[in-house]
């Protein structure tokens, strides 16, 4: 005998991780979304799996110590519920670090699909010298850079190529400047937006010590 | 260097901003600035990867709320790492039931692993409370508690990094320095470092000595007069008076209400799972078991409350498994209706339940049975001994029989491990004894095959440790070369096997059993090994043999004496506790061991 399967309404939740929640992993922070919906009392749907648990799906995994204001996760109950009340009943269960700004429905059909995506990053960081600045120009101005890549398949170097665009800088104070910068993810051969970001820092070195935020601020899938 | 508490914790909680000192500017960085250039640094593929984590940050859910108007300030402190801290039962106690009162602010503080202890050091921060920030040493009371005797250099070095001086006559000011715990039964190895020691039961005593403690501030009591104060509350041994001390026990346990908003850690802790004690105490009377004798007597929780407060765990944490703890699950009366029961009323769905320790007899096959929704975390057993006489030697109430209808059953168990347990150099141990080892697990493959059943086992050996206020008392510990030997004749035999085997080194249960049954003079050598910078003993990777054994050369201090038999007919130095069990018995019980073994002893 077969039973018929239960409905299912899916949601996304747009959060953002910031101050302590920048040294949450990836895996943390799933542990963490799952504990604050299990929390919020929501009639939500769980897996098929050998370990049953919260059917949710995350957002492309941001690196440990950067942080972010758009993180994702798609979650799904087993009944309709107005947004506003998900989101009553969600936002007080955040934890530290991470908390809940947008909640959409979106229809079942729409995974997520980040490939071929363009995420937008903001650096923050001292530059009274205006050091910070030209070195990260300097980075970026040799498309011929080779960013170390590291697959299953093993250690592959990849070009810089012309998978990142500067959008814009900007000087908050004399002492302080940001730069915000698009990088273009999930095509082939190319390098991810945390591995150009790891050479960064490795070309900066110790200058990059005066770096106060690293930030995710959008992703356009 | 100055240090603002209140700013780094407003530097924690608010998003990363630009307005941050930098490094060069030379002001005083925050801790966040430091766990940043950490990051960097670790990113940079440079020294101190692995630093960053949540461990020295806090704000983790349940956290208690500051209390600004709190008249007592409480650290409570674990000598070891923050994911081992963290899953400790009395830290979650103490943290749930200080803080519900508005007069009492509780807050915690760990070992620093060394990448950050060597920052904390290099910057001249003090150790601090994961909540406030504030430094350790401006709190009232700093309470460490002692679950295991390798952590003992790990409470020195706390109490360094905290900038409190290390030996109680040193300290005019600060908080006083409280112990406790079931490493700390016997507290003389430990007598210079502590201003009391707490042996028992935590609960109503700790209760007393904060309260004790907020009158005496209001008042303006000098330290001095504290201590003699704590003296006269039940359980608590003060060096500064010392005197006979009884155990305390906390006989309202039954009816108590357990941790249920226990703090949940963002990075996973060792036991990944929400804990109840179910009951506390144990009344098999294993003679080599100090816990068995420290939590007596057994007192259980009703069904009816575990339930409740079990699934207010669960709602309060948002964690699905739902840990039953006590030294022997399997032995609560109504453990088959407390399973029932919660299965169901259950808060989540998907929730399962882990049930840790679990003895080869008859109700563990009941479990066995029964163990759907059970969390299947593998299958773990203690035999202690490869024979039966020395399993009736030791007290270990369990036949060859038992173990092989326990077997039988694990074929319920979709686990595909089974880890055992054995002991080497137990009193009365024949080489024929430890050979037996080898051969009751080439025994239990044999049923496991004939079952059709695939399962790994994995023995772990440990050498035995004579514990004070257990039977064996007396008894001798093996040096560490003869226990070396022991475990070879294990091994060869074991060899013939499909077991993994693992085993504890001898060297530190030598020195186990030197804080174990250890007297004043060992606070000597444990001073001597802190400034040769041992600590985190119980981690291989940090453990270093030689310089301990530099450590008692120059403390003075042959740690062999203390490995040796002690005579039935003299005093014992922890004699001044009393345990709340007779000493007779633990006599009787010691030479009942030896006419099973046919030994007479002196």
């Amino acid at each position: 005998m077969t039973t018929a399967p239960t409905e299912e309404f899916s949601f996304r939740a747009i959060y953002s991780r910031t101050g302590a929640g920048i040294y949450f992993s990836h895996l943390d922070t799933m542990k963490a979304l799952i504990r604050a919906i299990r929390r919020s009392g929501l009639p939500y749907k769980l897996t098929h799996g050998f370990h049953v648990r919260p059917k949710v799906c995350l957002g492309p995994p941001l690196p440990l110590g950067h942080a972010s204001q758009y993180e994702i996760i798609d979650f799904f109950l087993d009944k309709k519920i107005p947004i506003s009340e998900i989101r009553e009943s969600l936002s007080p269960q955040m934890p530290q670090g991470l908390k809940i700004l947008e909640i959409t429905e979106i229809s079942s059909e729409s995974k997520m699909n980040w490939n071929n995506s363009r995420v937008r990053y903001r650096f923050v960081f001292h530059d009274s010298d205006k050091k910070i600045s030209l070195l990260i120009k300097e980075f970026f101005s040799n498309s011929h850079r080779l960013i170390d890549s590291k697959k299953a398949s093993g250690a592959k170097q990849y070009p810089l190529g012309n998978f990142f665009q500067i959008i814009g800088t900007q000087e908050a104070d004399h002492e302080t400047s940001s730069i915000i910068i698009d990088f273009q993810q999930g095509q082939p051969n190319s390098p991810s937006a945390s591995k150009i970001i790891n050479a960064l820092l490795n070309f900066l070195g110790e200058a990059g010590y005066n770096i106060d935020l690293i930030e995710r601020i959008a992703i356009f899938p | 260097m100055s240090f603002d508490g209140e700013k780094l914790q407003k530097d924690i909680d608010r998003n990363p901003s630009p307005s941050y000192q930098s490094n060069e500017s030379g002001d005083p960085l925050s801790i966040r600035d430091y766990l940043k250039i950490q990051l960097l640094r670790n990113r940079l593929g440079l020294s101190y990867a692995g630093a960053i984590r949540f461990r020295y940050i806090g704000g983790e859910w349940n956290q208690a709320f500051l209390k600004p108007d709190a008249i007592l300030n409480i650290c409570l402190g674990f000598p070891d790492l923050y994911e081992l801290g963290m899953s400790n039962i009395a830290l979650k106690i103490f943290y749930e039931s200080l803080n519900s009162d508005p007069q009492i602010q509780v807050e915690r503080v760990f070992s620093p692993w060394v990448d950050f202890e060597e920052l904390l050091r290099r910057k001249r921060i003090p150790l601090f409370g994961l909540e406030s920030k504030r430094p350790v040493f401006e709190f009232d009371l700093l309470g460490i508690t002692l679950p295991y005797e390798m952590t003992f250099t790990n409470v020195l070095n706390l109490l360094d990094l905290s900038n409190i001086p290390l030996r109680w006559q040193d300290r005019s000011s600060g908080p006083l320095v409280i112990g406790g715990g079931p490493s700390a039964s016997n507290p003389l190895p430990l007598s210079e470092f502590f201003d009391a020691i707490l042996i028992g039961d935590g609960e109503e005593a700790f209760l007393e000595l904060a309260k004790l403690f907020i009158g005496a501030k209001l008042r303006g009591i000098q330290r001095k007069d504290i201590l003699k104060s704590v003296s006269e509350i039940e359980g608590f041994w003060v060096p500064r008076f010392p005197a006979p001390v009884k155990r305390r026990i906390f006989k309202g346990f039954s009816t108590s209400y357990p941790p249920v908003r226990p703090l949940v850690s963002h990075i996973e802790a060792v036991h990944d799972r929400v804990p109840l004690e179910i009951f506390r105490g144990c009344v098999k009377g294993c003679r080599f078991c100090h816990a068995g004798f420290y939590y007596r007597p057994k007192r259980e929780r009703s069904v009816e409350d575990l339930v409740k407060y079990g699934n207010e765990l669960l709602k309060n944490t948002g964690d699905e498994t739902l840990g039953l703890l006590s030294l022997s699950t399997s032995d609560y009366s109504c453990l088959g209706r407390l399973i029932e029961t919660l299965s169901s009323r259950k808060v989540y769905p998907e929730q399962t339940l882990a049930i840790p320790s679990v003895r080869m007899d008859d109700p563990a096959r009941r479990l066995l049975k029964d163990t759907l929704g059970i969390k299947d975390s593998g299958l773990t057993f203690a035999p202690e001994a490869g024979t039966q006489r020395l399993r009736d030697i030791i007290g270990k109430n369990i036949s060859e029989q038992d173990i092989f209808q326990v077997l039988e059953d694990t074929k319920f168990s979709q686990s595909q491990t089974m880890k055992l347990y054995f002991m080497i150099g137990l009193p009365f141990e024949s080489e024929t004894d430890v050979e037996g080892i080898a051969e009751l697990v080439l025994k239990m493959e044999n049923v496991l095959r004939k079952m059709k059943k695939k399962k790994q086992i994995s023995i772990s050996l440990s050498g035995f440790v004579p514990k004070p206020f257990t039977p064996f008392q007396w008894a001798p510990q093996l040096e560490p070369r003869q226990m070396a030997e022991r475990r070879a004749i294990a091994c060869r035999g074991l060899a013939k096997t499909r077991a993994k085997v693992s085993w504890r080194k001898e060297s530190l249960c030598f020195l186990e059993g030197v804080f174990s049954r250890g007297d004043e003079r060992v606070c000597a050598a444990l001073m001597a090994a802190h400034k040769l910078g041992c600590r985190f003993d119980a981690w291989t990777e940090h453990f270093d043999f030689p310089k301990w054994i530099k450590a008692f050369e120059e403390a003075k201090v042959d740690p062999g004496e203390y490995i040796k038999a002690r005579p039935l007919s003299t005093p014992l130095p922890w004699d001044f506790v009393d345990f709340q069990v007779l000493s007779p018995f633990f006599k009787s019980e010691y030479e009942r061991a030896a006419s099973i073994a046919g030994v007479e002893i002196s």
